[in-house]
C-alpha cells in the first residue's frame, strides 16, 4: 500500500484525560490503548513517541496498551504503525508536570496514513489523585501581568494561587512554611525555611503549586509546595529576548492627604524610581537527538523610594543559567544545570525595620550558586528510575552604612544612630534523591513510587553590634533622648548542620472507578552543632501517613469526589534548635553614667539551652474533601473543604520558673486591667540549663505556689472552603476564578517562624496574655480572577488580574514598655492590650492589566506590551502604627513626627505602568 | 468521528480542504461516546487554529517542536549549526553577546562588596 502523506486537520476536541499523580518528579507520562475501528484491542502495534529531543518506540502489549514514562514536560506526538492498518499520528500532545496523559488511538484497515492535530482542551480532571493543585504554565507566566514591580522571587508567584496570601498558605507560617523547589533543589534557607534562591520567571517551563492532599513524596512543609521545572534545550533552536522598563514618571502617588496628615513619614511611600530588566535566552541541539543545551542571562535592576523614612533602596541582580541534557540512550537521560547570580542591595532596612532612616540601612552582598545533576532511566514501560544530586552554596552579608551604635528610645519609639550591627550568613545545601516508579496490575492497577532522600545543609551565622567604645559592641536604650542603658554582647558566631534522611512509599491503586491513594513518609531529622561538636536536636522519627480516595461518580471521567487525610512535617531547620547550638557571647547590662562612663549591673551568661531528648517534630494534620466537575470541554469547577491543625509546637521554656501575677492598667480605653507576671524566683544568674527547648503541648506556667496559672494548650487551626472555576483558552479567552472563605485561629501566630523554635514561651506575658484569637495572616474572604482575551485577527491580547482580599489582623500594644525591673525579666516587654487579632486591615482591592500586541513571522513572535499595576491606584492601608497611644517616627527633611495609634505606616504600592517587549521563537 | 482525506499539495488548496473538513467534523471527546457536532463558534476557533498551524504558524509563542521539525522554508528555526548561519541566528548571536557582555560588566561594576568574604563557610 502506497503511503500518501496527507495532513488532516480535524475540528476534534480530544479530551485528553490527565490522570495524574501529583509528584515531586519533574516528568510526565503518556499512556494509551490502540484499537481497531470496532474497538478490538491491537497488540503488537509499534508506537513511536516524538518530542523535542528525539523519539522513543514501544510495542503495545496483549491489551493493546502502551506507556511512556519519564518524559520532560512539553509537546509530543504519537504515531501508531501496524501492517495492514493505516498509520495514525496525533500531534500537539501536551505533557504536564507530574501528569499522566491518556491518548487512545483507533486504526483503520488499509487506506492512507492519517495525522490528527489535536486541539487540546487541556482542561482535564485528575481521576486518581486526591490533591488540589494549581499549575502555572510558562504561557500564563508570560501573558498575565504577574511580574509587575519588584517581582523577583518565586514566593511572589505563590500569592497568585487560591488560598495563599502574604506567602501564608492555608494558615501556615508566612514565608517560612512553604517548600520551594527548583528542578528538585530545595532552595530555602536551612536556618528557618524562608526563600533563599531567587530566579527569573523566564526560565520557568512550568510551575506547580501543591500542598492540599499532597502524596508521600512531598514533605518538609507546613504550608504549600512550589514545584518548578526550568526550560531545556531541544532539537529545534528556541530563543527568548525580553526587556521591560518603568520609572517614576510612570508611577502614581496614592498617599492621600488624610494619610499624610496622620503619618508625615509616609511621604512618597514605596515608589518605584526605575526598573530595568532584560533576559537573553537560547537553547538548541548539540547533536540531534543526543545532546542539547540551553542558557539564559538576565540583568535585573531596581531602584525605589521605600516606605517610611528611607529615601532610596536599590537592587541589581545579574543572573546566569545553563543546562545540558544528554540522551545516553533513548531510555537514559542525564541532565546537568547550574545557576549563578549575585544579589546586590543598598538601602535595605536594618534593625528598626520600616522606621529605618537612610543612616540605619545596610548593604547586602549575596552571591549564590545552584547546581543540579539528574539521571533518568526507563527500564521498560512499567518501571522508571530518577536520581538527583543537587544543592547550592551561598553567602549573604549585611554591612551597615553607618557604623555608629544604635539608640532605641523607649519613651518616644524613635531610633537614632546607625543600623546597629552587621550580619553575615553562609549557607549550603546538598541533597540526593532516588525514586523508583513502578506500574503493576493486580486487583486493579497500581502506580507505586518508592523514594529515598538525603539532605545535609549547613548554617553559619555571625553578627556583632557596632562599637560603643570602651565596652565594645553594644546598643543604647534611651529615655526621651537620654542614653540610659547600654546592652552589650549577645554577639554570635553560630555554626550548625541539618541532617535528614527521608523514605517514602506510595501507591495509587485504581479499581474500577475508585482509586485509593495510600502512602507513608518517614523523616529522620537531626540538628548538629559544630560549635559543640555534637547532635543537639534529635526528634522522634516523623511518620507521615497519607490516605486518600478518589471516586469517578459517572464513570465518564467528568465528575469526581475526593477525600484525604494526611500528616505533614516541617523540613529540617535550625530554628527548632538554634538556642542549643552555642556560639553566643554573654549579654551584659550597663548603666550609662555621665561622661560616657558605663557601670555593669547585670550579666546573662552565654546560654546554651537544653533540648528535650526526643521531641516530636513540628507538623500538621490535613483533612480535605473536594468535588470536581468538568462543566465543558474547556471548563472545570472545583470546591474543596480544608481542615488543618498544627501540632508539636516547639518553643524554649523556663520550666522551673515561678510567676507572681500583678495588675496592669491598660493605657488604651476602655481597656480592662490585665494580669501580667513577674518572675518570682529568678536566680542571681541564669544558666543554659535553666532553659529547655521542648514541645509545649502540655507545658504550664506555675505561680509561686506551684499551681498552674492558666491553660496554655498551644493551637493554630485553619478552616477553609475553596471554589475554583478554570477555563482554558478557547473562543479567544481563558481565565481562572477563585473564591476562598477561611478562618485561621490560634495562640501561636503565623506572622513568622512562631511555634517552631521561638522564645515566646519563656515568659507568660508573651505566651498567654491576650495571645489567643485571629492570627495575623487570617484572610476571611479572598477573590482572585485571572482573565485573558485575545482580539482575533489583530492579535491583541488583554489580560487582567483582579484581587479582593480581606485584610489581615493586628493587635495594639502600649507605647511605653513594662520595664524589665517591674517584670524581673531581662528586657522590657509590650503585652497585647486586647486579644490577638482584635482589629483588621481594610479589604485590599486591586486590578492589574496587560495590553499586548503581537506580530508573527513564521515561528517568530514579536510582541510589545504595557502593564498597569494597581490600575485604579488603590490606596489601601496594609500596615498601621500599633503602639498606643503614639510613637515618634523620623521624617526625612523635617522634625520627627508623633504618629498616633492606628495611623497608616504602609500603603499598598501605587499604580505603576511598565512597558516591555519580547521576541520568541 | 468524521474526517476527510485529500492528497492535496498546494497549501492554499490544503487550507480550503481543512476548512471544509473542520466544518463537517463533529466534536469528539476521547473516552466518551461521539457527541453531537460542535457549536459553530467552537469549529470556527478550531479552523483558525488549524489554518494557522497548517501555514506553519502556531497559536503558542513557540511552535510545536515535532511539527516544526517537518517544516521547510527559510523562516523555520533550523536546528544545529545551520541556525547560526541564518538571519535569525545572527541576530540572536548579537543579542546574546550584548546581553551577556553587559551582565558580566554589571557583575563587576554593580557589586556591593562586603569587607568580609567567607571561604568554606568561615569569614576571614
Amino acid at each position: 500500500m502506497k503511503k500518501i502523506p496527507a495532513t488532516i486537520l480535524l475540528a476534534v476536541i480530544a479530551l485528553l484525560v490527565a490522570v495524574g499523580a501529583s509528584a515531586q518528579t519533574q516528568t510526565g507520562t503518556i499512556v494509551g490503548r490502540v484499537a481497531d475501528e470496532q474497538g478490538g484491542v491491537l497488540p503488537g502495534v509499534t508506537v513511536t513517541l516524538t518530542g523535542g529531543r528525539g523519539s522513543l518506540t514501544q510495542v503495545t502489549d496483549a491489551k493493546g496498551e502502551y506507556r511512556f514514562q519519564g518524559l520532560t514536560p512539553g509537546e509530543y506526538e504519537v504515531t501508531a504503525n501496524l501492517s495492514s492498518f493505516a498509520p495514525r499520528t496525533e500531534r500537539n500532545l501536551e505533557v504536564g508536570l507530574g501528569k499522566v496523559l491518556t491518548v487512545n488511538l483507533s486504526l483503520k484497515l488499509g487506506g492512507l496514513s492519517e495525522t490528527v492535530n489535536v486541539v487540546t482542551s487541556s482542561s482535564t480532571i485528575d481521576l486518581t489523585s486526591p490533591a488540589t493543585e494549581t499549575t502555572i504554565s510558562h504561557d500564563l507566566l508570560s501573558s498575565m501581568p504577574l511580574n509587575i514591580g519588584t517581582f523577583n522571587t518565586a514566593t511572589a508567584l505563590l500569592n497568585y494561587s487560591p488560598g495563599i496570601n502574604n506567602s501564608s498558605a492555608f494558615g501556615g507560617d508566612a514565608s517560612y512554611g512553604n517548600a520551594l523547589l527548583m528542578d528538585g533543589v530545595d532552595t530555602r534557607d536551612p536556618e528557618a525555611g524562608s526563600a533563599w534562591v531567587f530566579y527569573n520567571y523566564n526560565i520557568v517551563e512550568e510551575m506547580q503549586v501543591a500542598g492540599v492532599g499532597a502524596p508521600a513524596e512531598y514533605g518538609g512543609f507546613s504550608g504549600a509546595v512550589i514545584n518548578t521545572i526550568t526550560k531545556s534545550g531541544s532539537n529545534v533552536s528556541h530563543g527568548l529576548f525580553e526587556g521591560r522598563f518603568t520609572n517614576s514618571s510612570l508611577a502614581g502617588n496614592n498617599i492621600t492627604s488624610e494619610q499624610l496628615t496622620l503619618n508625615p513619614a509616609l511621604g512618597q511611600a514605596n515608589q518605584i524610581k526605575r526598573l530595568t530588566d532584560y533576559t537573553v535566552q537560547l537553547g538548541g541541539p548539540i547533536k540531534k537527538d543526543k545532546a542539547f543545551w540551553w542558557a539564559s542571562i538576565q540583568r535585573y535592576s531596581f531602584e525605589q523610594d521605600p516606605v517610611g523614612p528611607r529615601t532610596k533602596s536599590t537592587e541589581v541582580s545579574p543572573r546566569y543559567n545553563g543546562k545540558v541534557t544528554v540522551n545516553l540512550t533513548p531510555n537514559d537521560v542525564l541532565m546537568g544545570s547550574i545557576q549563578y547570580d549575585n544579589y546586590n542591595v543598598t538601602g535595605r532596612t536594618g534593625y528598626p525595620g520600616t522606621y529605618s532612616t537612610d543612616n540605619q540601612t545596610v548593604q547586602e552582598d549575596s552571591p549564590e550558586t545552584v547546581w543540579n545533576v539528574q539521571y533518568r532511566k526507563v527500564f521498560n514501560s512499567t518501571t522508571f528510575l530518577e536520581a538527583k544530586v543537587n544543592g547550592y552554596g551561598a553567602y549573604y552579608n549585611l554591612d551597615p552604612v553607618d557604623h555608629s551604635p544604635l539608640h532605641v528610645d523607649n519613651d518616644t519609639g524613635e531610633y537614632r544612630g546607625g543600623a546597629g550591627s552587621y550580619y553575615y550568613a553562609y549557607r549550603s545545601r546538598y541533597q540526593a534523591n532516588v525514586a523508583l516508579s513502578k506500574y503493576a496490575e493486580a486487583f486493579g492497577t497500581h502506580n507505586f513510587k518508592f523514594g529515598f532522600e538525603i539532605e545535609r545543609s549547613s548554617v553559619h551565622s555571625q553578627s556583632e553590634y557596632s562599637s560603643c567604645g570602651s565596652i565594645g559592641p553594644c546598643y543604647f536604650i534611651d529615655y526621651s533622648g537620654v542614653p540610659t542603658y547600654a546592652y552589650s554582647g549577645l554577639n554570635y558566631n553560630v555554626r550548625s548542620q541539618n541532617r535528614r534522611e527521608s523514605y517514602y512509599a506510595q501507591d495509587a491503586w485504581k479499581k474500577g472507578r475508585l482509586t485509593l491513594n495510600l502512602g507513608v513518609r518517614l523523616d529522620h531529622i537531626r540538628g548538629y552543632s559544630e560549635n559543640l561538636n555534637k547532635t543537639v536536636y534529635s526528634p522522634q522519627l516523623a511518620i507521615g501517613p497519607r490516605l486518600g480516595a478518589v471516586f469517578d461518580l459517572t464513570g465518564k471521567g467528568n465528575s469526581v469526589v475526593r477525600g484525604f487525610w494526611g500528616r505533614y512535617y516541617e523540613g529540617a531547620s535550625q530554628s527548632a534548635f538554634a538556642n542549643a547550638v552555642g556560639g553566643y557571647e554573654d549579654f551584659v547590662y550597663y548603666n550609662v553614667l555621665p561622661g560616657n562612663q558605663f557601670e555593669e549591673y547585670d550579666r546573662a551568661t552565654s546560654l546554651i539551652y537544653r533540648m528535650q531528648s526526643d521531641p516530636k517534630h513540628f507538623g500538621l494534620n490535613d483533612t480535605n474533601v473536594s468535588f470536581e466537575q468538568q462543566v465543558r470541554r474547556d471548563m472545570r469547577f472545583t470546591v474543596t473543604g480544608i481542615w488543618r491543625d498544627n501540632m508539636n509546637f516547639i518553643e524554649s521554656t523556663l520550666p522551673d520558673a515561678r510567676w507572681s501575677p500583678f495588675p496592669y492598667v491598660s493605657p488604651k480605653p476602655p481597656g480592662p486591667t490585665l494580669t501580667l507576671y513577674k518572675w518570682a524566683n529568678r536566680p542571681a544568674s541564669t544558666t543554659g540549663s535553666d532553659y529547655l527547648i521542648q514541645n509545649i503541648d502540655n507545658f504550664q506556667f506555675l505561680d509561686a505556689s506551684g499551681n498552674p496559672i492558666a491553660a496554655t494548650a498551644p493551637y493554630r487551626s485553619y478552616r477553609g472552603a475553596m471554589f475554583v472555576l478554570t477555563k482554558t483558552m478557547s473562543h479567544n479567552w481563558q481565565g481562572q476564578f477563585s473564591y476562598v472563605w477561611s478562618h485561621t485561629t490560634g495562640n501561636i501566630n503565623n506572622g513568622g517562624r512562631s511555634g517552631f523554635g521561638g522564645t515566646g514561651y519563656e515568659n507568660p506575658v508573651n505566651a498567654i496574655v491576650n495571645t489567643s484569637g485571629d492570627v495575623s495572616n487570617d484572610f476571611t474572604h479572598e477573590l482572585k480572577v485571572m482573565l485573558g482575551y485575545t482580539v482575533p485577527k489583530v492579535d491583541l491580547s488583554i489580560n487582567t488580574y483582579i484581587r479582593a482580599v480581606s485584610g489581615g489582623t493586628y493587635t495594639p500594644v502600649p507605647s511605653s514598655t513594662v520595664s524589665s525591673r517591674t517584670l524581673n525579666w531581662f528586657s522590657s516587654l509590650r503585652p497585647y492590650l486586647e486579644p490577638l487579632g482584635s482589629y483588621r486591615y481594610p479589604m485590599l482591592e486591586t486590578m492589574d492589566l496587560r495590553i499586548e500586541k503581537a506580530f508573527r513571522y513564521g515561528p517568530h513572535r514579536i510582541s510589545a506590551w504595557i502593564d498597569f499595576g494597581n490600575l485604579f491606584n488603590a490606596s489601601t492601608v496594609t500596615g498601621v502604627q500599633t503602639r498606643y497611644p503614639n510613637r515618634t517616627i523620623a521624617v526625612v527633611g523635617g522634625p520627627s513626627a508623633v504618629v498616633l495609634y492606628d495611623s497608616p505606616t504602609i500603603v499598598t504600592t501605587p499604580r505603576q505602568i511598565m512597558i516591555g517587549g519580547r521576541w520568541t521563537f | 468521528m468524521k474526517h476527510l482525506v485529500r492528497p492535496w499539495r498546494r497549501p492554499v488548496a490544503r487550507v480550503l480542504v481543512l476548512a471544509v473538513a473542520l466544518g463537517s467534523a463533529p466534536v469528539c471527546l476521547a473516552g466518551q461516546p461521539p457527541g453531537p457536532p460542535s457549536s459553530p463558534s467552537t469549529i470556527t476557533a478550531s479552523i483558525d487554529k488549524a489554518v494557522h498551524h497548517e501555514l506553519g504558524q502556531s497559536a503558542k509563542a513557540s511552535a510545536s517542536p515535532a511539527t516544526v521539525a517537518r517544516q521547510s522554508g527559510a523562516n523555520a528555526p533550523s536546528s544545529g549549526g545551520s541556525f547560526f548561519k541564518s538571519k535569525a541566528g545572527i541576530i540572536t548571536t548579537v543579542l546574546l553577546a550584548a546581553g551577556t557582555g553587559f551582565a558580566l560588566y554589571s557583575t563587576s561594576h554593580d557589586r556591593v562588596k562586603s569587607p568580609q568574604v567567607p571561604y568554606g563557610g568561615t569569614w576571614k
